[in-house]
């Protein structure tokens, strides 16, 4: 073999994130909306839950009506829609991440031992899943939320216990595919620990697939955020939530309908953001396979 | 002289159950195996689809353990071995090596995780040398198996395989899945491998051609039994067992005009569960009497080879 010393050149993520774009433009999205999130309390202008009673149901901007310190107008009890916008990314994104984790971690374990050692384990876990998908969330969630009492940690723990099923479905049929793989056997021979094979070896392969399940989950639960909400399960006001936001405009959709368009709006955005980026990043990262 | 590596009456059997309710049957994969290999040189394991190989190669590696039976290797009984032990002495190469490898490990920690997981120090160093020894470039460390050729993917795993320095190498179908053109290259590596480092081998195989000029010495499989040993000449110039004589008749020779050859096995396909006293290849024998389907074959010495034949002259 030739000594001449040859980079291997391969192309940042970077570099191939700038062409895709729908990866450069869900992920400066996302990107922009959890700027927001965090930057909350700088940018915002007002005190999302102050209320001024004597300035209820300002339009926004584009209408004649609309006052300049109040940028997206005011809400039913006078408070700044704006600034409950910006607060409300908080939940989305918190909640959205919190239940990720919580499912993603059941979810994944569960999946690849099911799918790893096969036999009655599998079964169980099988049995398990079946369950999990024949339990209505929203009704499970309102059980919780009467017996628990409705708040963030609530939410994000029922729904982290009742989302796992897809991400252990998806783990379980690619670990079934990778556990025949002779460099598992290869690794056995070596002697690895089973511990090391499943999470070091047998995980890093799903990453592709993993990130897929992630930003789909991520929407749904931002929308299941949302939904509950909506019904009074979820975020209990005054906390601004866009899911909140959209059930307490419901009254006063006929005249006043950006209330619900604008934090509906901002839901869609975030929910297209997530899944555009997670889909750019699933072609992305990896390495080439033949 | 103790032998590197030596199976002594080595049975695996595995418990199936063909339909819900049917009895649960008795399937033996390696029936009374014994073999040993010198220090330093190689044995040829061959034998169709089925015949208990792979069973035996697992068993070899430790990762499957047999129903009775020991296996030693440089006079140890790897039973009770601890594995950290075990690993040092011997190391398989499999037979797809874009299977073998894990596509998203760089090629330095694959190669680098035996010595890794065991603390090994110097751990760059040594895949550098490694990487070396199997003429593979040090720049493609760095790179993904999923970059490499198929040839130089079993480099690497040839390299994973050697990094701890094992004494045995086990080599299972290593080079079926690739080009023909990168056959050879494997196989010298190979060779020239055995001899730099001293390495015994088992190289199991279908392809006799390979087994040839790689084996000193070759066991015959038929159904988990070993059915003829013999020195690896000796076997190719004259075959006791109508089994390998079928096996060597069925070989493509590199002629256009030979056409193909003619297989003498009839029909019927190696039924594991046929239940009878006699040899097991007897259903599909060419030269089958009633005494073969009753009798138990022993192993015999037959000219230069151990035959499980009664009527082989």
């Amino acid at each position: 073999m030739s000594d001449v010393n040859i980079e291997t050149v391969r192309p940042s993520v970077w570099r191939k994130m700038r062409g895709n774009t729908g990866a450069l433009i869900g992920g400066t999205l996302l990107a922009v909306i959890i700027l927001i999130a965090l930057l909350a309390p700088l940018i915002a202008p007002h005190d999302p839950i102050a209320q001024d009673l004597t300035r209820r149901l300002l339009p926004p901007f584009w209408h004649d009506r609309s006052v300049p310190e109040h940028l997206l107008g005011t809400d039913h009890l006078g408070r700044d829609y704006l600034s409950r916008m910006i607060y409300g990314a908080r939940v989305s994104l918190g909640v959205g991440l919190g239940v990720i984790l919580v499912s993603g971690t059941i979810g994944i374990t569960l999946g690849l031992i099911a799918g790893y050692f096969g036999g009655w384990i599998d079964l169980v876990i099988s049995f398990a899943i079946t369950t999990r998908l024949s339990l209505p969330i929203v009704l499970v969630a309102l059980a919780a939320v009467a017996l628990g009492g409705a708040s963030l940690t609530t939410l994000i723990t029922v729904l982290g216990l009742l989302l796992w099923d897809r991400f252990a479905v998806v783990t379980r049929a690619a670990a079934q595919s990778l556990r025949h793989q002779e460099f598992i056997e290869g690794l056995r021979a070596i002697g690895a620990s089973r511990t090391r094979i499943l999470f070091l070896e047998i995980l890093p392969n799903m990453r592709a697939t993993i990130l897929v399940v992630v930003s789909l989950e991520v929407a749904n639960v931002i929308l299941l955020e949302a939904a509950l909400s909506f019904l009074g399960l979820g975020v209990r006001p005054p906390t601004p939530s866009w899911g909140l936001m959209i059930s307490e405009g419901r009254d006063n959709i006929l005249f006043d309908p950006w209330l619900i368009a604008l934090p509906g709006s901002a839901l869609c955005l975030l929910v297209l953001a997530v899944n555009l980026f997670g889909d750019g990043m699933r072609d992305i990262t990896g390495p080439a396979r033949k | 002289m103790i032998p590197m590596i030596r199976l002594t009456d080595i049975r695996k059997t595995y418990r199936l159950r063909r339909g819900m309710f049917a009895p649960t049957e008795e399937l033996v994969a390696v029936n009374d195996l014994s073999l040993e290999v010198a220090k330093g040189k190689t044995l040829g394991l061959v034998g169709e689809s089925g015949c208990g190989k792979s069973t035996a190669v697992s068993i070899m590696l430790g990762l499957l353990k047999p129903d009775r039976g020991e296996i030693e290797i440089a006079g140890q009984k790897i039973g009770t071995m601890p594995v950290a032990d075990r690993v040092r002495l011997i190391q398989p190469v499999f037979q797809n090596p874009n299977a073998s490898l894990n596509p998203v490990k760089r090629i330095q920690t694959l190669v680098g995780q035996p010595l890794q997981l065991y603390g090994g120090t110097n751990v760059d160093a040594e895949v550098k040398r490694m990487l070396d020894l199997v003429g593979l470039p040090a720049r493609l460390a760095d790179a993904y198996p999923g970059e490499l050729s198929g040839g130089q993917r079993q480099r690497v795993a040839i390299a994973r395989a050697l990094i701890l320095g094992p004494r045995v190498l086990i080599c299972d179908e290593p080079t079926s899945a690739l080009d023909v053109s990168v056959q050879a290259q494997i196989i010298n590596l190979l060779l020239s491998l055995k001899k730099e480092l001293g390495l015994t081998m088992v190289f199991v195989s279908h392809n006799l051609a390979v087994v040839e000029h790689l084996a000193d010495h070759v066991a015959v499989m038929y159904l988990g039994q070993k059915i003829e040993e013999a020195a690896t000449d000796a076997l190719f110039a004259d075959a006791c067992h109508p089994y390998t004589r079928v096996l060597l008749a069925a070989t493509l020779l590199p002629d256009p005009q030979a056409g193909l050859p003619e297989q003498k096995l009839g029909a019927a396909a190696a039924d594991p569960f046929a239940a009878h006293r006699g040899c097991l290849f007897a259903p599909r024998c060419p030269a089958m009497r009633q005494s073969c389907v009753e009798d138990p074959q022993e192993l015999r010495t037959l000219r230069e080879s151990l035959v499980r034949c009664e009527r082989a002259v």
